[in-house]
């Protein structure tokens, strides 16, 4: 009987150390030291579709510095984001702002992505513990349960893997009563350099008033491997990168 | 004949005569009085609420009030503006665009409501103007001026012609950022609303937010704002489906309730004065007519039946409260009309109520001719029914009975 | 002698059963109302003052100097426990509560909010105010590892939570910094003061010290005296203790409630005084026509020698017999209908948007106390005698042999 036991246990943690594995092996794979991207993300909503084009340069999951360069109303725009905080210039009005803690949950450039995204799109490693659901040939469904100190706003999030890429698939993100809220896609998978990723991302709110709302980020050009130089990731870069 | 004997039996008794005369008199007049001012307080009350920015009616997109995002805005503000036009029954209209900002002087960023209004418009239909303690207040032609509360200033550390950044989001979720010069500063002495709100002209405001022909909502005042559930049921049916026409009293519903609480608890107060008056009365006709025991029983060994004697009794009750309603009444609404016109000013009440949103030193009252009515009708009733149980009494005896009492 | 005073009375009264009877309901009715009335409006205010010290201000408050117009955290009070050293040394405190507040923003999945989280310790809470009380559902605790969080009954509506819903508050620490922090909700609370329903989340001091990171401080420090009458010495000794602090009594910090306890004192005594000057006109009417009929009575006693204290005692009796069964009668009623509504209260849930608005809970409760009947007494008892002024003058002028004789009435 007890022999039973430890081997289901054994098991048991051999499958959430697998979970964890995948998650850690996801995370590398989409981040690295460096990042420089452009990118185009379009925003779908009742009153027509927005283009918006970024370019934005991040190291690791603390600190990143993203810029608007389309379209010409909101172009020079800047944010930079270190740890918990973020902050805004504009340039038609020549101020930098930081983000209160009441902002932090409005949407982010309009899109269906709020500040609050922005400046946690860490960690699904240290915020969540997985739990393996189903492993078929080349792809897996995870659980992830929130870790009890994380201040995340998700009651759980169910992720489809990829296991030959360590790409996700598909996110889906549940609310604290485990309704679904929004679904993450993603496709076009590519190399570059050491890291295989998705070039689109698009995510769709399930809100039954927000139906026609979607969010699509088409990466354009990406580079892991270029030494970014760290004035990027001060407030001065705020006003001088805003040319 | 009755009648005679009615008018000479109340000219003999003076005594109870003049006691229930002023008796009735007084409390018709203190009635009346009393819910003068309570309904002048509630009605102050409220107006102050309306007036100062809510507004007596508003026509918005049906599911606004849940959800006062973008989604639900009026997209095609034009073609309200042209209903309304036509409308004769409204004095005067204007659209708004509200919208949540973040606003910075210098130091703090403060989030604040910000609203595109018509400074023109504006003038008939909320104290915005009135309220103004410094600076300007804006014009239709104004552009990067903004109006904003004396509270809001104060966090925001700013004066008449500081700058201040706004950041916020225009109708398609893109950032709208402006910087405006503070044109002017107002007070109404609603706390809430001075400390959290800020204006600037709508057609300029557009621009910024995108929001050209696109409003949150209309606000409007009717010619007969009295009637005014009849007014919006009537308005309601000449906008297109998905519009709604709500007034104050489902905008502001629990300031309704609260003062219809107050209510009760007025008249409740005030009964018991009348269960008093009410027993005064019937000891004194009881007593007056128990007096005149033997009289009435010869009365109707004579021939006058119980019938007869009733419609006498009755006649006498029915001159006093006639008198006493005529009289009372006449006094109670010409106070009530003057000090309607000319209030009594305790200087000091708004400031320990503002809290409680009064903002005026002023004691109201409110005149209204049909509260009036109905105070007076009560209270003649009152007269009235306290005579029923002494008449009963005495036409239970038999006239011999009647002719002996002792 | 005076016996027969006592016996005549009585059976006068009860000779002209119909008048005494509508005197007595008169004053029973009037009575009772008036004893209904104020113990409801005393209940709401006391209600409304109870609620406040309860559950926020205690008898006294302490903030640091420029808090109250500015609630940042560069105004704390700092360090805690020297401050509570210093209250422990002061007499006639019962219990004090420390609490730390911050301003943010809380949110779900859904939806996010405005509201203040405070930090404080259920069991100074509970000793302070009984604030399990308030608990309207889920427990009274923060959980195991003081991970849940107590929140106010309106803002639980508004973000559509449950027990074991999770929250995130996001806020500034004293660094300025933004902070994050996630909990689970583990009780609503029902306070009646809406300052704290609308707006407030509960969680435990240390996990608020660790999110602003501060240590040993607190943005209010409430206090319970042992006798409310001590409260201003204690006041002024504090205030001498912990001079760079404000030290504020309730009433100093709401205002406003005084000012209704008095309004609702003058209201209630206005009151009393109009219904029984014009009650003492009904008892009058009654006795000046009891006293004109029987004038010839008085007369042939007086004519026999019956002292005239003895007719004149005899019409006060009357009078204040009267008085009397109707005050007994109308204590009554008023203290069944008191009891009534001290215990099952009244129920104005109907009413409960525009109540709840000015703090006032949508069941109300009646105060009773010994004075609302003594009140009633003196106010009964002076209806009487300035009822009987008239009559005994009429008694005094009486020159009997001519009433005899028929020659004065």
């Amino acid at each position: 009987m007890k022999y039973l036991l430890s081997l289901l246990l054994i098991t048991l943690s051999l499958y959430s150390n697998e979970a964890q594995n995948i998650i850690k092996k996801l995370e590398k794979n989409l981040r690295g030291d460096y990042m420089y991207a452009t990118m185009k993300m379009i925003v779908t909503s009742k009153r027509g579709k927005r283009t918006v084009k970024i370019e934005s340069w991040s190291k690791g999951n603390d600190k990143s510095f993203i810029k608007i360069l389309y379209p010409k109303k909101d172009k020079g725009i800047t944010f930079l984001k270190i740890d918990n905080q973020m902050w805004q210039y504009i340039p038609k009005i020549e101020r930098t702002i930081k983000i209160p803690a009441s902002m932090m949950l409005q949407s982010w450039m309009g899109s269906d992505f709020t500040n609050d995204d922005m400046v946690k799109e860490s960690s699904l490693e240290e915020d969540y513990r997985a739990r393996l659901l189903s492993k078929k040939g080349n792809s897996a469904t995870l659980e992830l349960i929130p870790r009890e100190d994380a201040a995340v706003v998700w009651g759980k999030i169910i992720i489809d893997v990829d296991l030959k890429n360590a790409v996700p698939i598909k996110q889906t993100y549940y609310d604290d009563r485990m309704k679904k809220v929004r679904v993450m896609t993603y496709s076009k998978i590519e190399q570059h350099g050491t890291h295989r990723i998705p070039m689109v991302m698009e995510l769709k709110p399930l809100d039954a008033n927000k139906k026609k709302n979607r969010t699509k980020i088409i990466f354009e050009k990406i580079n892991y491997d270029a030494k970014i130089d760290s004035s990027y990731f001060t407030k001065h870069a705020l006003k001088r990168y805003s040319r | 004949m009755l009648f005679s004997l009615a008018l000479k039996n109340i000219l003999r008794s003076k005594g109870r005569s003049i006691i229930t005369l002023l008796l009735s008199t007084l409390t018709t007049i203190l009635f009346i009085i009393y819910v003068a001012f309570m309904d002048g307080s509630h009605h102050q009350f409220i107006k102050s609420s309306v007036e100062i920015y809510t507004g007596y009616a508003h026509i918005d997109l049906k599911g606004y009030r849940d959800d006062s995002g973008y989604e639900n805005l009026i997209e095609d503000a034009d073609r309200i503006d042209k209903i309304l036009k036509n409308d004769s029954s409204i004095k005067e209209y204007a659209p708004r665009f509200e919208t949540y900002v973040l606003l910075s002087g210098d130091e703090k960023a403060v989030g604040s409501l910000l609203a595109g209004i018509v400074p023109s418009a504006e003038k008939a239909l909320s104290k915005l103007q009135d309220s103004l303690i410094k600076g300007e207040y804006l014009s239709d032609r104004d552009t990067n001026a903004i109006y904003l509360g004396s509270d809001l200033a104060k966090r925001l550390k700013v004066d008449v012609g500081s700058e201040i950044a706004m950041v916020g989001s225009s109708i398609d979720y893109s950032i709208a950022a402006d910087l405006f010069t503070v044109k002017g500063i107002f007070k109404t002495g609603l706390f809430e609303f001075d400390s959290q709100s800020a204006f600037v002209n709508k057609s300029y405001l557009d621009t910024v937010m995108m929001s050209d022909n696109i409003a949150s909502y209309f606000t409007l005042n009717f010619h007969d704002n009295d009637r005014i559930d009849k007014m919006t049921a009537t308005l309601q049916s000449s906008l297109p489906s998905e519009y709604e026409a709500v007034n104050w009293k489902t905008l502001l519903s629990a300031l309704v309730q609260a003062m219809l609480v107050d209510s009760i608890f007025g008249y409740i107060s005030i009964s018991i004065f009348f269960v008093v008056i009410f027993f005064v009365i019937m000891i004194f006709s009881y007593v007056n007519i128990y007096t005149r025991a033997r009289e009435i029983g010869l009365l109707r060994a004579l021939g006058l039946t119980s019938k007869n004697i009733f419609g006498m009794l009755f006649t006498e009750i029915l001159l006093l409260a006639t008198v006493s309603l005529v009289v009372g009444t006449i006094i109670g609404a010409s106070i009530a009309y003057y000090y309607e016109l000319h209030p009594i000013v305790i200087s000091g009440i708004a400031e320990t109520y503002k809290e409680y949103g009064v903002v005026s030193d002023e004691v109201p009252m409110h005149f209204d001719l049909f509260t009036i009515a109905w105070n007076a009708l009560t209270i003649f009733m009152l007269n009235i029914a306290a005579i029923i149980y002494p008449i009963s009494k005495i036409n239970r005896l038999t006239a011999m009975e009647a002719m002996r009492y002792v | 002698m005076y016996k027969i005073a006592q016996h005549l009375a009585w059976l006068s009264l009860w000779r002209r059963k119909t008048r005494s009877l509508m005197v007595i309901m008169m004053i029973a009715l009037s009575l009772s109302g008036l004893l209904g009335l104020q113990g409801l409006y005393d209940g709401m205010i006391t209600h409304l003052i109870n609620t406040t010290i309860r559950s926020d201000s205690g008898e006294i408050s302490l903030y640091a100097k420029e808090y109250r117009l500015n609630k940042s955290l560069d105004h704390i009070l700092n360090p805690v426990s020297h401050i509570e050293e210093k209250l422990l040394r002061v007499k006639g405190i019962k219990s004090y509560s420390i609490r730390l507040q911050q301003e943010g923003l809380i949110a779900t999945a859904h939806k996010s909010l405005g509201a203040t989280l405070k930090g404080i310790s259920l069991e100074s809470e509970q000793t302070f105010g009984q604030f399990d009380t308030f608990t309207t559902k889920g427990t009274y605790s923060f959980g195991e590892k003081n991970k849940g969080a107590l929140i106010g009954s309106a803002l639980a509506k508004k973000l559509n939570l449950e027990i074991g819903s999770r929250v995130i508050f996001t806020a500034q620490d004293v660094n300025n910094e933004i902070n994050s922090i996630s909990f689970r909700i583990s009780g609503i609370l029902k306070t009646g003061n809406p300052a704290l329903d609308e707006n407030s989340v509960f969680v435990s001091m240390e996990k608020m010290s660790q999110f602003l990171n501060l240590k040993d401080s607190a943005t209010q420090i409430a206090l319970r005296v042992e006798d409310t009458e001590q409260t201003e010495k204690i006041q002024k000794e504090l205030r001498k203790s912990l001079e760079n602090m404000e030290v504020l009594r309730w009433d100093e910090l709401y205002p406003l409630l005084i000012q209704m306890r008095d309004i609702m004192e003058i209201f209630n005594l206005a009151s009393y005084a109009i219904v029984f000057i014009v009650a003492a006109l009904g008892i009058f009417g009654v006795m000046l026509v009891s006293v004109l009929e029987r004038m010839r009575e008085f007369s042939i006693m007086l004519a026999i020698g019956t002292p005239y204290k003895i007719v004149r005692d005899q019409i006060i009796l009357e009078a204040s017999l009267l008085g009397f069964i109707g005050f007994m009668a109308g204590a009554f009623l008023g203290w069944i209908s008191l009891i009534y509504m001290s215990t099952a209260g009244i129920d104005l849930r109907s009413f409960e948007a525009g109540l709840e608005m000015y703090g006032y809970s949508a069941i109300m409760y009646a105060d009773i106390h010994l004075y609302y009947f003594l009140q009633a007494f003196f106010a009964v008892f002076f209806a009487t005698l300035l009822s009987v002024i008239w009559p005994l003058r009429i008694l005094k002028k009486i020159k009997p042999i001519q009433v005899i004789q028929g020659k004065m009435l």
